[in-house]
């Protein structure tokens, strides 16, 4: 029996659109329900993960603009830039003459000499404390309220700070000046767990890059004179295995 | 020879891999040496809109918080890259995280857990000892792709290294998750100095360069055509306190401290030979060797 191919690509086409509006909905929803509560109803949802993939591969994000602020005042902006120049270069003349490890000693003899060499590995991320903290941080301006809120749950969605009570806060001080980026914060964005939909995707991805160390693993296994093949199969998989979303280059190759 | 871009979870995993004959096969080990020369790199308008993102700093005002900014990476690695800026007329060093990489790591791990616990109940592939590498080595990888967390790992290497007047480490003056910026310190990278003792032994003369772009002094004064001999590569009392103190830095790091530096980038300074600094690219708990 003959099929037209014109109506095969076509169902092709819709199934992906399909697949792509499934994973947006996914990741969407799975982000409102996380934020429970403290996620107001009226703030516009961040983009899902996969939206900002296309966005950073040089695709066009409609909802750039949404729930954004925008800075036409050039003092404002200024006055931002001043700011965080005048912070970083107190700090870097606070480390320059020593005090900062003057006050990282005493600080270390307050939590009984120790400092915590710190890993990701079972940590409970205190969401409470985080959500409070970033509270201390926000500005009380209420052109910026939605912009706030919403990159105060992308923060705590991304435990940005797991860390908070065990170390010396390095970022920028509580303030009255308005956080001026006019997009999502991408520096969050990246911390955020990944969906189930994202983990089979990269699962299909990464089986395809090592399906042929996989698919012959059982030949290595009884031939030793194949194994040496193998093991360059191995080692060429495993630098193979980035997803194909356009943001690296190659930097050194030998 | 290995092409394509890379994972930093299953590059470093490989890295990680190279070094442990003991659990894996010499002639895999050899293969996965490969991948000690992978490192992937992201535009500078990335790097451009990660800062200001970090710093809430509004559209194009970047160049107005530093006095400059060098657009080309000084270097890349599997986590981040790395940027020098004047600030204040003094240099500092900025590392920003390449797109997506803590997620990916994040995925890549918690698939490769997966696939290892299968690898495990299979008997044939228990001798690949899967699992038991994976375990080991996720939950410092994990962590190295918080750079609040590699920050304050800095801060406790100076600390610890606070009596030692000669060793310094770069000190962080900012951190986010994404974003360090930190003290600037010049220098050569121990490993390329020894690989062109290397090539001198072998009668190469003008192997690996051991001077850093950016000091021209130190340029001059190191990377002389005429190199016919160690003291002319390196100063003999720089080499004598290589010496001296970097297996003594070892040992410390390793067996006292429990931290170290994962990445053999130790650093000389070329216009203070009395002084060591040690680069904190890649900073990470060190695990004490086992009894067996």
């Amino acid at each position: 029996m003959m099929t037209n191919p014109t109506i095969r690509t076509r169902d092709i086409a819709r199934f992906v659109v399909f697949l792509v509006a499934l994973t947006i909905q996914h990741d969407a929803t799975v982000m409102a329900k996380a934020a429970g509560t403290s996620f107001p109803s009226n703030v516009n949802l961040p983009p899902s993960q996969w939206t900002q993939i296309v966005a950073l591969a040089g695709g066009k994000n409609e909802d750039d603009s949404s729930g954004m602020i925008h800075t036409h005042d050039i003092a404002v902006g200024k006055q931002r830039t001043d700011f965080v120049r005048h912070i970083l270069t107190d700090r870097l003349k606070y480390v320059s003459s020593g005090r900062r490890m003057a006050d990282f000693h005493t600080w270390l003899r307050k939590r009984g000499g120790h400092a915590a060499v710190m890993s990701m590995h079972g940590v409970e991320v205190d969401y409470d404390t985080a959500m409070e903290r970033q509270e201390l941080q926000q500005a009380p301006d209420q052109e910026n309220f939605q912009y706030d809120e919403n990159h105060k749950a992308i923060q705590v969605l991304a435990r940005n700070d797991p860390f908070a009570m065990n170390r010396l806060d390095m970022d920028l001080p509580v303030n009255n000046l308005p956080n001026l980026y006019e997009g999502k914060p991408i520096h969050l964005l990246d911390d955020l767990q990944p969906s189930l939909v994202q983990l089979i995707f990269r699962t299909i991805q990464l089986s395809f890059k090592f399906s042929p160390v996989l698919s012959t693993v059982w030949v290595a296994v009884i031939s030793s004179k194949f194994r040496r093949v193998w093991y360059k199969w191995v080692a060429t998989s495993l630098g193979k295995s980035l997803v194909g979303c356009g943001l690296f280059q190659k930097y050194t190759v030998q | 020879m290995v092409v394509g871009s890379t994972s930093a979870a299953f590059i470093k995993w490989g890295q990680w891999a190279a070094t442990r004959s003991d659990m894996f096969p010499d002639l895999l080990c050899q293969e996965l040496e490969q991948l000690q020369n992978s490192a992937p790199e992201h535009p500078w308008s990335f790097s451009e809109k990660m800062m200001e993102s970090s710093l809430g700093l509004p559209k194009d005002s970047l160049m107005d918080v530093f006095d400059n900014f060098i657009q080309k990476p000084l270097a890349s690695g599997s986590i981040a890259q790395v940027y020098k800026a004047q600030l204040d007329g003094k240099p500092v060093a900025i590392k920003i995280r390449h797109p997506r990489v803590a997620q990916l790591i994040d995925m890549d791990f918690r698939i490769m857990t997966a696939f290892a616990r299968i690898c495990d109940w299979i008997p044939a592939l228990s001798w690949l000892h899967i699992r038991e590498s994976v375990e080991q080595f996720s939950h410092t990888m994990a962590a190295q792709a918080h750079l609040q967390v590699e920050a304050h790992h800095l801060e406790i290497l100076n600390h610890n290294f606070r009596r030692w007047s000669h060793v310094k480490f770069p000190y962080p003056i900012y951190a986010s998750s994404a974003v360090i910026i930190e003290t600037f310190e010049p220098g050569a990278v121990v490993s390329d100095v020894l690989d062109a003792y290397d090539d001198l032994a072998n009668g190469g003369g003008t192997g690996g360069s051991v001077v850093v772009e950016e000091e021209e002094e130190s340029e001059k004064h190191v990377q002389d055509e005429g190199r016919k001999s160690a003291s002319d590569l390196i100063p003999v009392d720089t080499a004598k306190f290589i010496v001296a103190n970097g297996l003594g830095l070892y040992l410390k790091m390793l067996l006292v401290d429990n931290l170290m530096v994962r990445q053999p980038t130790f650093l000389f300074c070329c216009d203070s030979l009395s002084r060591l600094t040690i680069d904190g690219l890649s900073t990470s708990s060190a695990r004490r060797p086992s009894s067996g």
